[in-house]
């Protein structure tokens, strides 16, 4: 009973606690500043002004005073346009980009150039996907700098990897190919566009190894087509299994 | 002093002014403290609950769902395969709590839009906005012989203990027995769930039970959702699926063990199972937030908001007019959507315009699962469909992705 469904499921899955990292921002905060608006407005009006006057320009201040606690209280993690815009990703994605699925990317602090080069050929079918094809054409729609902007800015949640120590070690012998251009512990190269790979979701990386040797997915630049196939031609299933414990 | 009204009180005290400023900044700050209702705690209303808190933790949000845990409807058709349990789709409220959502176990008695007020047990809660997510109720009265019937006659189109009963009923079942099923005319909850449940069945009859057959009813003229994808599918099962469209469920009975259909077929059955034509929940119905067909809700696209009721919002497979499926992934999105929408009108501002999503995946053997993507814009106001994409095939790539999907959304709307 559901035994089948085990194998997949992604042991490193993040709690719920470091998903939602953000303090959330209590009462006191309205309080806060209703508070000093309170004492500053007193210690400043003027003895000779009328009650009228004064009680109209308290209201003013009042109002001042609410309005500015309404907004520190409404500007949430999700007022930015890059925010909301992401909220459909988040259903696979995860809050903030730290997917807690097995086989979904992480997003959060992706390098934008690279985001937005995946979604432009996701959109232009280039890289095939059913699930991104229709979610990259919304991207483009809505603002993929907005979204790129937004997802390059989050906060990776690192993942408690409980990976066989022994398909680590394999990996990691096999995985000094891939340090040539993703770095030495997978950071990536912003400059050169080349994805992080150090804390990816494992399955996604086994995937896209696959594609890569399946030639089903190529990076459309010769030079790296070649250095891809070369590097992955001797390898095989259960290679890609030990490397995607590396990431 | 009878007649000293407040006003006059501070007048003539020296201290008045700076008193009323004070009492007046706290009554005024006590009323500023912005109450929003989510009645439903399903895919739409639990992940809005959690997303207002998210956004505005200022706003008080109160969530009224009678069940004390969340089953997910996704997935259980796989329990009737024997291939997942209840369990694994079982998930408590606990992750709302912490991000403050005040959760009262108890169905909404009755909503006052005139006194923006719901009436929960002896109490009456007070709101500024109110998000209904009611989801569906079974319309058991469409079927003749089945309102009297309704314990015996399983649905199990709500997951929970109608699922693990169903899943007993048809594994308990002998070999070269009849399983009927019916599928009601759209809308209903789920499009592409009552094939996805034949599969999963026939699949299990293949392996299981080889001389055994599953017929099916369809209201509808073809497959509703990934209809050449469930064609490949039936094929693969030929032997132990009988597939028949345009034949609505008219009349059960349990004592002869017979389903009658509109075209006047009569088929006995071992196992039944009807899945009744649906509308919104009651208390969406009792509150006049349905249309003239006294099923659906219409709501603005952008909002959310009831287009008979203000300041009552409604999401998830309760709306219609959009053209977008009742599915979970939708209701997760409207819920973000809508709470985004209610905070920022509780705070003055422009609501912001997004549009929904949806990616619905089906399982159709023990390891693999095919799946729709559908991702939309707004246009004038209304929400248009950008491109729909469905997988070449069967796979256990989609089927992985679908666990990782599950895990992510579950996360998304209780985590």
């Amino acid at each position: 009973m559901g035994k089948s469904l085990t194998p997949f499921r992604r042991k490193d899955a993040v709690p719920h606690e470091k998903l939602f990292p953000l303090p959330l921002r209590e009462r006191p905060v309205l309080s806060a500043v209703e508070g000093v608006r309170v004492r500053g407005v007193v210690g400043r009006s003027h003895p000779h002004q009328s009650i009228g006057l004064r009680l109209s320009l308290w209201t003013s201040f009042a109002l001042i005073g609410f309005m500015l606690a309404a907004f520190a209280a409404g500007a949430g993690p999700l007022d930015s346009p890059g925010a909301q815009k992401s909220l459909v990703c988040s259903a696979c994605h995860g809050f903030a980009g730290n997917s807690p699925g097995n086989t979904m990317p992480i997003l959060a602090g992706i390098n934008a150039a690279y985001f937005k080069k995946a979604i432009k050929d996701y959109a232009e079918g280039k890289r095939t996907s059913p699930e991104m094809e229709p979610y990259a054409k919304y991207v483009m729609h809505f603002g993929v700098d907005d979204i790129a902007g937004y997802f390059a800015a989050q906060k990776k949640q690192p993942a408690k990897v409980k990976a066989d120590p022994k398909a680590i070690s394999r990996g990691a012998t096999l995985a000094t190919q891939c340090v040539q251009c993703h770095g030495a512990s997978g950071e990536g190269d912003t400059d050169k566009v080349i994805p992080a790979l150090r804390g990816q979701a494992a399955g996604f990386v086994q995937a896209q190894l696959a594609l890569f040797k399946e030639n089903k997915r190529k990076p459309e630049d010769a030079v790296l087509d070649e250095n891809k196939k070369r590097i992955l031609k001797g390898l095989d299933d259960n290679d890609f299994a030990d490397l995607r414990e590396v990431c | 002093m009878q007649n000293l009204t407040r006003r006059n009180f501070l007048k003539a005290s020296g201290l008045g002014a700076a008193l009323w400023g004070v009492g007046g900044m706290r009554s005024f700050a006590a009323e500023a403290r912005r109450k929003v209702i989510v009645i439903g705690g399903g895919w739409g209303g639990a992940t809005a609950a959690k997303y207002i808190r998210l956004t505005d933790p200022s706003i008080e949000v109160t969530l009224l769902e009678p069940n004390k845990e969340f089953i997910s409807c996704p997935f259980s058709n796989l329990v009737l395969a024997g291939v997942e349990s209840l369990k694994n789709l079982t998930l408590n409220y606990n992750g709302l709590r912490k991000h403050g959502v005040k959760i009262r176990h108890e169905a909404a008695a009755a909503i006052e839009p005139d006194k923006r007020r719901v009436r929960v047990g002896k109490d009456s809660l007070e709101y500024d906005r109110l998000i209904v997510s009611p989801g569906v109720d079974l319309q058991w009265e469409q079927i003749e012989g089945l309102a009297a019937a309704k314990d015996t006659v399983l649905h199990a189109w709500k997951a929970g203990p109608q699922t693990v009963q169903l899943a007993k009923q048809i594994q308990s079942m002998a070999d070269g027995g009849v399983i009927v099923m019916t599928v009601p005319p759209v809308a209903y909850r789920c499009p592409p769930g009552p094939y996805e449940r034949a599969s999963m069945i026939a699949w299990y009859l293949k392996t299981k039970k080889p001389k055994s057959k599953l017929i099916v009813f369809d209201a509808n003229k073809d497959i509703v959702s990934k209809t050449g994808l469930f064609k490949a599918v039936f094929k693969d099962y030929a032997a132990n699926i009988d597939y028949r469209p345009a034949q609505k469920a008219e009349k059960i009975d349990i004592g002869a063990k017979e389903v009658t259909t509109d075209t006047g077929d009569k088929v006995k059955y071992d196992v039944v199972n009807v899945i009744p034509p649906q509308r919104a929940g009651a208390i969406a119905v009792e509150a006049d937030l349905v249309g003239g067909d006294k099923r659906w809700c219409e709501v603005d696209h952008v909002t959310y908001e009831s287009v008979k009721q203000k300041n009552i919002h409604v999401i998830g497979d309760a709306t219609i007019g959009l053209p977008v499926p009742k599915s979970g992934n939708v209701a997760n999105a409207m819920g973000k959507i809508c709470a985004t929408a209610v905070v920022s009108l509780l705070n003055g501002k422009e609501p912001p315009v997004l549009a929904p999503g949806n990616t619905c995946y089906s399982w159709v053997n023990d390891k693999e699962a095919i799946a729709v993507v559908n991702a939309y814009k707004i246009e004038n106001g209304k929400v248009v469909q950008i491109e729909q994409k469905l997988t070449p095939s069967k796979s256990v790539a989609v089927a992985q992705n679908s666990l990782a999907w599950r895990a992510s959304i579950w996360n998304d709307m209780l985590g």
